[in-house]
């Protein structure tokens, strides 16, 4: 008897733990859905944005996002940024997290907490030092401009992950490399990096994410079409006489398709990287 | 290892990716003289598409020039004060209501131009400094009033010809509220639609005495609780969008285009975008009824103009493309697309829907055209403080006024002091 009414409180259980993840997933799904609802309109249907067109469907909105919003460039412009930049912030995050977290002198805790005070400052506070320095260098409307600035806000982040991460590696395993002849560089490339793999599917996963959809910055310092990247793209739409929402809509599900695509391919190295990241 | 390899290349792509980036960077041309214009308009809107067809025209007729006519976003304000404070100054800029009051130390005197003989004289205590310098080719002239949608007005039996006290204004929006109408839209959400309510209402709130007093750095706190405390009266009696919080200025024009709302205090272009929505939107403007008893006016100034930089190097080039702009044919169809009254004398005006209101109101010159209040009247910087104070006051009605005009005083001589 007291079984059953156990086995009737799991299922209970289940199914209340099964409708929050389904509220969940709807509350998630919803900004979507509105975008949706919202891109596939003329700017003439004015039903509500909750409800889809009624009739035929209107692909004018993608069309102009094309056309006129450049946002298949600007998805490629994203693309070469959030890569390279992601890259950049793993490779020196880790080469910088590592005398940081096996040497645990007074100097190196002073530097890691200054690094980790980075992460506080707001961006747009140093924007006008900072829009001054890129003019000075050539660097506003480039690549290679936007790429150094989008790597140096993630750097901070990227730095404290790796750190806390390598500090739980046992310390052994590099023993035993020094001892079999390995040199610090081959203990680091070849034992500490492969090691770095979950940690390092945190880092991509949030600096990545925050590189593409950066606005803040890349709004000021991109402002040539073809160089600027989808969240400056989409704000194009925006101005302080007119706006067009169907077309933002239109750009913003077409900015978040790829994101899509390479969440759907790397889902097993992202979770494992969530899981990883959140036991540190 | 399958996975490491598609590391490196992908690694390798990226920076491959990044270096064609950085050498196709523009404005490598040595030849041909590129000038950077910032229009302050979105990527699809019809100004800009003119605009684009006219620049067009220009760079055939004139090879050795390209301009690069650049969007903008909604936070083209702070870009340009960045870009101004860094010394990386665009050619041409759109100088959105302030070629005057606060860019023209950056640009060039154009008074001396040949197309400066036709400049709008109703721009020039806007635009005009007391030497008779102005700073920007003036599309259009901001002649802004009242918004109101005339069918609403006309199923609640309101005639707008009567509006012409606050007194009068709030009993018709009673009257339209009685109707289920929220008779006041206004976008809470957007950073200026409250801001303007009290900008439209001090212009009248003030004597000419007082007016001076704010001039020479002296904030004068009564007219302004009266301002505030009409705008508390009508949150009182509810004649505001319940939605008012999380209102864009988008949904303004689709109340105004729908028929959900009766008034909208803003600029024309909010007309313009319901007409998007709604092409057969039946709209006009009103002058706005005076608080100290005096004449209802129009508020007005400049509005779309563009300004050459001082510091171009392509002085020439920009002069020429100005000159270009101004030409009656095409500044026609620029002042057509901004849907407000041309800017030079020599255009002729093509205001659709609202030629109506601009025939009977402001073509006969019955009723004066004042100024932005803030533009005028208070040192740069404090239209958020304006906006915030009216927002509070909004929300939370007379319990917000004192506050609010405490604010305001706060800010002003903070301000003002700075500006000295």
């Amino acid at each position: 008897m007291s079984r059953t009414r156990t086995d009737a409180g799991r299922r209970t259980g289940r199914a209340a733990i099964g409708a929050a993840l389904l509220a969940v997933i709807l509350l998630q799904l919803l900004p979507f859905y509105v975008a949706l609802t919202t891109a596939l309109k003329s700017r003439t249907d004015l039903s509500s944005q909750w409800l889809l067109p009624i009739g035929d469907l209107f692909w004018g909105n993608f069309a102009t996002a094309i056309r006129d919003g450049g946002i298949l460039r600007a998805i490629g412009n994203s693309a070469v940024v959030t890569v390279a930049a992601t890259a950049i912030v793993c490779v020196l995050g880790a080469l910088a997290a590592y005398p940081l977290a096996r040497r645990r002198t007074t100097l190196n805790k002073a530097v890691l907490l200054g690094i980790i005070g980075l992460i506080m400052i707001p961006p747009l506070s140093i924007l006008v030092p900072l829009y001054s320095m890129l003019n000075r260098l050539g660097a506003i409307n480039t690549y290679w401009g936007i790429i150094l600035v989008m790597a140096t806000t993630q750097l901070p982040l990227a730095i404290f992950l790796y750190s806390s991460f390598m500090r739980s590696l046992p310390i052994a395993v590099e023993e035993a490399a020094v001892m079999d002849g390995a040199n610090l560089l081959q203990v680091l490339f070849l034992v500490i990096f492969p090691m770095l793999k979950p940690v390092t599917a945190t880092v991509v996963i949030l600096a990545g994410v925050a590189i593409w959809n950066d606005y803040a910055l890349s709004v000021y310092v991109l402002t040539d079409p073809q160089v600027k990247t989808i969240a400056p793209a989409i704000g194009a739409f925006f101005s302080t006489q007119s706006s067009n929402l169907g077309a933002a809509a239109a750009a913003s599900l077409m900015g978040f398709l790829p994101v899509l695509v390479a969440y759907l391919f790397l889902q097993r190295y992202f979770i494992r990287g969530i899981v990883a990241g959140s036991e540190r | 290892m399958r996975s490491r390899s598609l590391f490196v290349v992908a690694g390798a792509t990226a920076l491959v990716l990044a270096l064609v980036g950085c050498g196709s960077a523009p404005g490598s041309s040595e030849t041909k003289s590129t000038l950077e214009f910032q229009t302050g308009q979105s990527v699809d809107s019809v100004f800009l598409k003119q605009l684009t067809t006219i620049t067009k025209k220009f760079e055939s007729a004139n090879p050795g020039i390209t301009v690069d006519l650049r969007p903008s976003t909604s936070s083209y304000e702070s870009d340009i004060k960045v870009r101004l404070a860094s010394g990386n100054v665009p050619d041409i800029w759109w100088t959105h209501g302030w070629s005057l009051l606060r860019y023209s130390k950056f640009l060039v005197p154009l008074q001396n131009e040949a197309w400066a003989k036709d400049f709008n004289p109703a721009l020039a205590p806007a635009m005009k400094n007391s030497h008779g310098q102005f700073f920007a080719f003036p599309v259009d002239t901001d002649v802004a009033g009242i918004i109101y949608n005339k069918d609403v007005l006309a199923a609640s039996g309101v005639s707008v010809a009567s509006l012409t006290t606050w007194d009068a204004f709030g009993r018709a929006a009673e009257k339209i509220a009685a109707t289920g109408i929220a008779p006041i839209t206004v976008s809470g959400k957007a950073n200026g639609p409250a801001g303007n309510l009290a900008d439209w209402i001090a212009s009248g709130a003030y004597s000419k005495s007082e007016l001076a007093e704010l001039s020479s750095g002296t904030f004068v706190d009564a007219p302004y609780t009266h301002v505030l405390d009409l705008i508390a009266a009508w949150k009182k009696e509810s004649l505001f969008n319940p939605d008012y919080v999380s209102a864009t200025s988008d949904d303004m024009s689709r109340a105004l285009a729908t028929g959900k709302a009766a008034f909208a205090f803003s600029q024309n272009t909010t007309a313009g975008d319901a007409l998007q929505y709604n092409p057969k939107a039946n709209l006009g403007y009103f002058p706005v009824p005076s608080l100290t008893g005096g004449k209802p006016y129009l508020i007005g100034g400049e509005m779309n103009a563009f300004g050459i930089s001082k510091t171009s190097k392509h002085l020439k080039d920009a002069k020429a493309f100005i000159a270009y702009l101004a030409k009656p044919a095409n500044a026609t169809v620029l002042a057509k697309a901004a849907g407000s009254i041309p800017g030079l004398t020599n255009v002729t005006p093509d205001l659709g829907v609202l030629q109506a209101s601009y025939d009977s109101i402001v073509k006969p010159g019955k009723f004066p055209l004042v100024p932005y209040f803030d533009r005028v009247y208070l040192p740069n910087g404090m239209w958020n403080t304006m906006v915030t104070t009216t927002d509070s006051v909004v929300t939370g009605g007379h319990a917000n006024v004192a506050a609010g005009v405490s604010t305001m005083a706060k800010d002003f001589a903070r301000l003002d002091a700075q500006t000295k």
